[in-house]
């Protein structure tokens, strides 16, 4: 917008001046490139210690191979890295990662896009201006504080309602991934109902719809998109967090499909055991690929969410006239 | 924006039904909303319930101790705010020279498309893998060839403040990077195009005309980054997070006839978030230090909500203030 | 501008602190079992040495270990004896790891009290805790699935019980931990967890539970004899059956430095070793090399 407007003065300027324009603007341009050279940064070093585990441990043995079971006949996938025969399936680890962030996105999609609406749609002005604040703020609760909560209080609640198959469970470590992951999706979502022209809302009203029909008739389909980026967001978000999980899941590394079991999730598994590898050994290795994985992970889902995001601008910009 | 018109207009050709259904769908979000902040609002209350009763001068100021008598978080307070303090050093001078170029100088949309990715994907990287990132690269690639290059012997290759701080200010960049943003756009461009009318230069436009106004804004997101950073537990775990410091990790800069003492970078420190892992898993006797544990989060939590409404309120004015500018 | 105020406070923070003094840093880093110990000896030692400053990490034995090969510890803590590989590593890095024994630690299987359970076989044991007796009344209890708890495996009890309890001497197999146990970050969180989980067993170091309520703690039963040995006599510990060895989970703790070299250190382990370094083993309910008074 602003770019290239000459000032009738530039034939004055000095060629000090212009170098020095040169200069900073280089300089400038160094620094804007930072967070992509960053990104990139992270992205070569972890492939790097990745391939480098790669070269010890297959694919295959992260994905694929089964191992007897110590007490049956069976074969099952398994994490154990400090046997006497090392096991390296990252299977029980993506269940586990999957176990708890999938119940938390769908808790937290429920509740935020609840509160989203409401705040966007039904609560008086005063009160959006109060509510909305308190609740971002919530986002930045440390993680290890839920985590401590959960420990101390939450354990004791879920363990009388719903007598866990194990006290420490993929349930538990849910719900505090919940109150973390609330905040981002009512933002997102609050910020795509609003986003939508004032028109479209009096259009429905003076055709007769209820305010409860034109939530979900026009305005919820009309924010759906934004409504989805910040729910795969919020999953991005669930599968990398850390001290909730490694906090509250019990780390059990057993392969199961009831949420009211222990997991043990991708992120705990660096975190609980980076502190004892030694370095250069298979095992480093393999906690490295499990951080390049998830480094992924997140990676595509945000893309994703991204596109979405600009989708929806660029579809929004059609009401505008 | 409530639309009590129409609401009128429409009420009479109602059905019970409609009528029914419409409130029912409106109450279940009141209820969803009014569950998730009388949550929220059970956390803070029984954090400072149960941790303010221990909340005493000694506690804040003494350093730590087996004796619950004597324990203290003072080295872990001062540790976050010295890892804080460097993490804000490296990243904010990074964080708003790369903002200004976005917004200001970079033309491509493509290029500038592919820098907002990925400042939204840095901001998405699992806290973890900062931490494996901080350990792997910082550590044992950085500091250990800054070492056999200056032969220092340990001196940097090993997990430390700097490197903590390092790792979180890497974690950090993007909110310091989209809040300055945010601050830069929302200066009117009538005012760059009338210094440019009088004859200014870009630089002359960015340090005389944008920077000054934008300050406000950028320093909401250095408070913000603060909060996030000092909260984060998981990228320092392998980073020089200490169990027990006595002392705090000093070193004396001399400077003429005065020794200052500043906290020495290259040591280990405490970190209040490691602090609540570990006296929650890690405690010998959890029915004794259990209010003490509620009273290292109080602090935590406290420290971290402050910086936050802080910055709150510091965006709420600066929004007000540029309002009444493109106002009149 | 208030970045000035940000400054001014740091530095006043910094001024505020009283020390003036260059001082000996010891850094201490392993075993999560010796941590709370080691900072009951460090602050003990400090109080007369006040230009000695302690600084003790936890992580587990293995970061003790990694931490000691790197240069970045003078003492690691090791809740077991150096395994043969670790030694040669060292000795490729010019690093002779020294052992120092400094206290002795009984590993407790403990159980939540209401359980009817009292007494097991090691081969009981190992049969629960790798997951081949999945339920209480295969062991005399009542028919209820057993929860397993463990600690990670950095831990130096995870590695004990790997080495006393899993491992099976007569056909020299090693059994692995069952998937299903949960691990828990520190004993403290895993005696929370079995004081409130009625069908629950652990294991841990005796120091823990011996003066806590809410848990049980098992006697072992001596295959060859019959015999069930007891930790606990009169709710005090049972020292004798630990020193006579009659006790099979008990473990000697190690300080390990590396050689002679570093003098502060070895002077700290000399205390440790000490009867007043012996007496805090004692009040932190280890149990200490030798008998005191």
């Amino acid at each position: 917008m602003n770019k290239n407007i000459n000032s009738p003065y530039n034939k004055k300027i000095s060629v000090k001046s212009v170098l020095l324009e040169k200069a900073v603007k280089y300089f400038f341009m160094l620094n804007g490139y930072v967070t992509l050279f960053l990104i990139l940064l992270i992205f070569i070093f972890l492939l790097n210690e990745a391939m480098h585990g790669l070269n010890t441990i297959t694919l295959g043995e992260f994905f694929f191979h089964k191992h007897q079971s110590a007490v049956s006949s069976s074969y099952v996938y398994q994490w154990y890295p400090t046997s006497s025969e090392p096991r390296y399936s990252l299977v029980p680890l993506i269940i586990g990662s999957l176990l708890t962030a999938i119940p938390a996105t769908i808790i937290s999609s429920v509740f935020g896009i609840a509160i989203g609406i409401y705040l966007s749609e039904i609560a008086n002005p005063k009160l959006r201006e109060i509510l909305k604040p308190f609740i971002e703020l919530f986002s930045s609760i440390p993680t290890v504080v839920l985590g401590f909560l959960l420990l101390t209080i939450g354990i004791t609640i879920i363990g009388d309602i719903f007598h866990p198959a194990s006290r420490l469970n993929a349930f538990l470590a849910s719900i505090g991934l919940s109150l973390i992951i609330i905040p981002t999706i009512t933002t997102l979502t609050e910020d795509a109902l609003r986003s939508i022209p004032n028109d479209i809302r009096l259009a429905a009203y003076s055709l007769g719809a209820n305010k409860w029909q034109t939530i979900t008739k026009i305005i919820l389909p009309a924010a759906i998109n934004g409504a989805s980026a910040s729910i795969i967001l919020g999953l991005g978000r669930a599968i990398g967090e850390t001290m909730i999980v490694l906090m509250a899941t019990g780390n059990a590394g057993e392969i199961t499909i009831n949420i009211f079991k222990s997991v043990r999730t991708m992120t705990a598994t660096i975190a609980a055991e980076m502190g004892e590898v030694s370095q250069s050994s298979p095992h480093y290795y393999a906690l490295f690929f499990i951080g390049f994985s998830l480094f992924v992970i997140t990676f595509i889902l945000n893309l994703i969410a991204d596109l979405i995001i600009s989708k929806m601008k660029l579809h929004l910009k059609k009401y505008d006239i | 924006m409530t639309y009590n018109s129409s609401k009128i207009l429409l009420t009479k050709n109602k059905s019970l039904k409609d009528y029914i259904k419409e409130n029912f769908g409106i109450i279940i979000l009141r209820m969803l909303t009014w569950i998730v902040v009388l949550i929220f609002l059970f956390i803070i209350v029984i954090i400072f319930y149960n941790g303010s009763d221990v909340i005493t001068w000694r506690f804040l100021l003494n350093p730590p101790s087996g004796d619950p008598q004597k324990d203290g978080i003072g080295i872990a307070i001062i540790g976050t705010l010295a890892v804080s303090f460097l993490m804000i050093l490296l990243a904010v001078p990074i964080g708003i020279l790369s903002a200004i170029y976005i917004v200001e100088y970079a033309e491509n949309d493509r290029l500038k498309k592919i820098i907002r990715i990925s400042i939204n994907n840095l901001a998405g990287v699992p806290s973890i893998v900062f931490g494996l990132f901080g350990l792997g690269f910082f550590v044992l690639v950085v500091g250990k060839n800054i070492d056999t290059a200056l032969s220092t012997g340990l001196l940097f290759g090993k997990p430390s403040l700097l490197w903590a701080s390092a790792t979180l200010a890497i974690l950090v960049l993007p909110t310091i990077i989209v809040s300055t943003m945010e601050s830069l756009e929302r200066i009117p461009a009538e005012q760059r195009n009338a210094a440019y009318g009088l004859g200014a230069s870009k630089w002359q436009v960015i340090r005389k005309i944008v920077f000054p106004q934008a300050r406000p804004g950028i320093l909401t997101g250095v408070i913000l980054a603060i909060s996030r950073g000092a909260g984060e537990a998981a990228p320092v775990l392998f980073l020089g997070c200490a169990f027990f410091l006595p002392h705090l990790p000093l070193t004396y800069l001399n400077v003429g006839f005065f020794s200052i003492p500043i906290i020495n970078p290259a040591e280990q420190f405490m970190f209040l978030a490691y602090n609540v892992f570990n006296l929650a898993t890690q405690s010998p006797n959890p029915e004794i230090t259990l209010p003490y544990q509620y009273g290292t989060v109080l602090i935590l939590i406290s420290l971290v909500l402050i910086f936050n409404i802080t910055a709150v309120i510091f965006r709420y004015k600066f929004r007000k203030i540029l309002d009444e500018v493109t106002t009149f | 501008m208030n970045f000035n105020a940000i400054i001014i406070l740091f530095l006043f923070f910094i001024a505020c602190s009283p020390n003036q003094k260059k001082r000996e840093t010891i850094i201490v880093k392993g075993s999560d079992t010796m941590v709370n110990l080691t900072r009951l000896w460090a602050e003990k030692y400090m109080e007369n040495k006040p230009n000695i400053s302690i600084q003790i990490n936890g992580g587990g034995s293995g970061t003790g270990i990694a931490s000691l090969l790197n240069g970045t510890a003078n003492i690691a803590n090791i809740s077991r004896e150096l395994k043969t590989n670790e030694i040669e590593k060292a000795n490729r890095l010019n690093i002779i790891p020294t052992k120092h024994i400094v206290a002795l630690d009984a590993i407790a299987v403990i159980v939540n009290p209401e359980n009817k359970v009292d007494s097991l076989t090691i081969k009981q044991l190992r049969d629960i805790f790798s997951g081949k007796i999945t339920n209480w009344k295969f062991v005399g209890g009542i028919d209820k699935e057993i929860s397993l708890f463990g600690r990670e495996n950095s831990s130096g009890t995870y590695e004990f019980m790997k080495e006393y309890v899993l491992h099976d001497k007569t056909k020299n197999v090693f059994y692995d931990f069952a998937p299903s146990t949960q691990v828990l970050q520190g004993t403290s969180a895993l005696t929370e967890s079995i004081r409130k989980d009625k069908h629950a067993v652990g294991y841990g170091s005796l120091g823990y539970f011996a003066k806590k309520r809410g848990v049980k703690i098992l006697k072992i039963v001596n295959e060859q004899t019959g015999y069930s040995i007891n930790l606990m006599k009169n709710k005090n510990i049972d020292y004798s059956v630990i020193w006579s060895g009659k006790y099979p989970l008990s473990r000697y703790l190690y300080c390990y430095t590396n050689g002679e070299s570093n003098n502060e250190s070895n002077e700290f382990i000399r205390f440790i070793t000490s009867k007043a370094g012996q007496k805090i083993v004692m009040e932190m309910e280890y149990i200490p090399l030798t008998a005191i008074n």
